[in-house]
Order: C-alpha cells, then structure tokens, then sequence
C-alpha cells in the first residue's frame, strides 16, 4: 500500500527547499529531491503522520550527506571539478552583498557560512518549523544538545552578521 | 528598601538572547535583561540583529520544487509500485533496470576509455615491485571509475545495483591489487 499522491506533494517544496540549502545545487536538491519523493512513497505508510516530517527531513539530510560524500569522493580523482560551492545558488557575491540592504541577504549568507549541525539545525527549526523534538529526531541528537547547539548556530549568526552589516543598516 | 538587582554581565546576557526573545525568562530576569540592554550599547547591538533576525526567519520561503521534479518522483514512484523498478532511481524517466551483462560491459567500457594506466599494468605483471604509492593510486583509479559508472547509470537511466558492481567488479580487482602487495 502506498501513500496518496497528495502527501508526496505536501512535502515536495520542503524537501527541495532543504536539498537546496544543504548542498547549493539545484540540479543535485532534484536528484535529491526525487529519490526521498520514492522513498516516502514506499514506506510513507509506515510511518506515523505525526512524524512524517522529521522523518522526511531525516532522509533528505541524509542523502544530502550521502550525495556530498559521493561528490567528494569524484572530486579528489578531479581537480579541475569545481566545487560544491561554485554552484551556490545565489550565492551573494561580496559586491551584492556591500550593495544590499536587504537583511535577508546578508542572513541567507551567513546560514550558508555555518558548519554542519549548525546549519541544518537553524534551517531546520527556523525556516522549516520543526520542534526541538523533531530536530532531535532528525539529526540523532539528544534533545539538550539539540538546544545547546541550535543556541550556538544562532549566536554565530548574529555575530556573522555583526561583522558583516554595517552599523547603520541596523535598524534601531 | 529596594534590594539592588544583580546586573547580569554582557556574556550572560547573551546567552540568553534566545530564552529572552522566545518570552522564557522570568518577569523579574527579563527586566533585567532589558535594564542592561538599555544601558550597554553591545548588548543593543547584539539585541538589533536578534530582532532582525527573527523578523527576517518569517520571511524566507521556501524554495519551491519545480514541477517537473515532482512530476518525474511522482511517475517513478506509482512505477515502482507497479514493479517496474525497485529502487530510486534519478533519470527524468522511469526505465528498466539495467541488465547484468551491460553494467559489466559499462564497467570495463568506462576502464577501457578512461585509459586507466596503471591498473592492466599492475594486474598483468604480479611478479613486479610497486611502491605503496603507486597501489593507492590503483586504489583511487577503482573507486573512481567505480563512482564514473554510477553516474553513467543514472545519465542512462538504469540503476545499477551496487551488489552486482561489487560481485563482479569490485571484488575481483581488489583481490588482484592484494596480490600484488
């Protein structure tokens, strides 16, 4: 038994939205994007409603994590390969960012600028809504270190941000 | 008598930045907090980007799914629901598995093409000394090729089981690199 197709387009923009900043390549987040699409089509009935998304946001992390391993590994064999970084979608060049006063701007780039967990962990719970239990669940984390580290992510941002923003784009 | 209230320092009240904005703190701490906020213009600035920060997480969208993406994951799915295949594949459309004998021709087709030096040499000649250098580097040629020809799977459409490149691929050439040690 398979899940309705309606489901599978539930979570279709959260799964490419999340593919996307994890590996800042649309042509991969697709790829990406279709094999987790199957799988919860597979095995979506098995799992609880209740926690389809951390589940579906866990297999997409980990094929993300898969598909860089894999890129990495092709990339040591070819150094002309460019890197995962120059396919960074939008990625803001230091002239649009000296040029923007768009904070958004300058926050997409300094979330881009985290390490992993941090950067699932702030993608995760700020932009995709997920609880501090469902974080904990999608990355394996014990629930106290999921909250230390989402405390630190986001103290890196603000202090990415501070160093980047000018003073007076700030608004008061 | 008005009991003077313990002024939190900078690094604390930083910490607490997140507690803070998600209304966590007690009455009294957040009074605080906003005390020294008032009076410490690192703490305001650190107080500015948090706001803006928060305001700004509620504005970002998600980046939408092309249709075509969905529609693709969609026909491969409800295919392989109907057994036409058995395990996800990327290509823009669902296809067959690919058969035996093609994933072990691509293999060596991929080899042969590549022009994989060292590796027919080494294989051909057990008898002659290798430095370890020039065995890792047999090593990498392997799991390049190896790596080559998923992706030439995928672009193909078919998906070749990793069991089947390991039977028939990856293990033979391993155990001929072992010899030669």
């Amino acid at each position: 038994m398979s899940l309705d197709s309606s489901v599978l387009a539930d979570h279709r923009h959260r799964i490419y939205d999340f593919a996307v900043r994890f590996l800042g390549c649309r042509e991969d987040a697709a790829d990406v994007t279709q094999e987790v699409l199957v799988r919860l089509w597979q095995r979506g009935e098995q799992i609880d409603p209740a926690r389809r998304k951390a589940w579906v946001l866990k297999v997409t992390r980990n094929a993300c994590l898969d598909l860089l391993r894999k890129n990495k590994t092709r990339q040591a064999y070819t150094p002309a390969t460019p890197s995962i970084d120059d396919f960074a979608h939008d990625a803001p060049t230091p002239d649009r960012l000296a040029e923007s006063s768009d904070f958004r701007v300058f926050l997409e780039h300094a979330i881009e600028q985290l390490d992993e967990p941090y950067r699932s962990l702030v993608v995760l719970r700020e932009i995709h809504g997920l609880s501090y239990k469902e974080l904990a669940e999608t990355l394996d984390l014990p629930l106290s270190t999921t909250k230390v580290y989402l405390h630190r992510a986001r103290k890196r941002l603000r202090s990415t941000l501070r160093q980047t923003i000018p003073a007076e784009e700030l608004t008061p | 008598m008005n009991t003077p209230l313990i002024t939190p320092d900078c690094h604390e009240v930083m910490d607490r930045f997140d507690s803070y904005l998600d209304g966590d703190l007690e009455p009294e701490t957040a009074r605080q907090f906003e005390k020294h906020i008032a009076a410490c213009p690192e703490c305001a600035a650190e107080h500015k980007v948090a706001l803006q920060m928060t305001t700004a997480f509620g504005e970002l969208e998600l980046e939408p799914c092309p249709d075509d993406v969905f529609e693709r994951a969609l026909a491969q799915a409800q295919a392989s629901q109907n057994g036409r295949v058995d395990r996800p594949a990327v290509a823009s459309s669902p296809q067959p598995r690919i058969r035996r004998w093609r994933a072990i021709a691509l293999a060596a087709t991929i080899l042969l093409v590549l022009g994989l030096g060292s590796l027919p040499f080494l294989l051909n000649s057990p008898e002659a000394e290798y430095s370890a250098e020039e065995i890792a580097q047999a090593r990498q040629e392997v799991e390049f090729a190896l790596s080559l020809i998923s992706d030439a799977g995928r672009d193909a459409g078919a998906y070749i089981q990793y069991e089947v490149l390991a039977e028939e691929v990856v293990r033979p050439l391993h155990e001929s690199l072992n010899t030669i040690q």
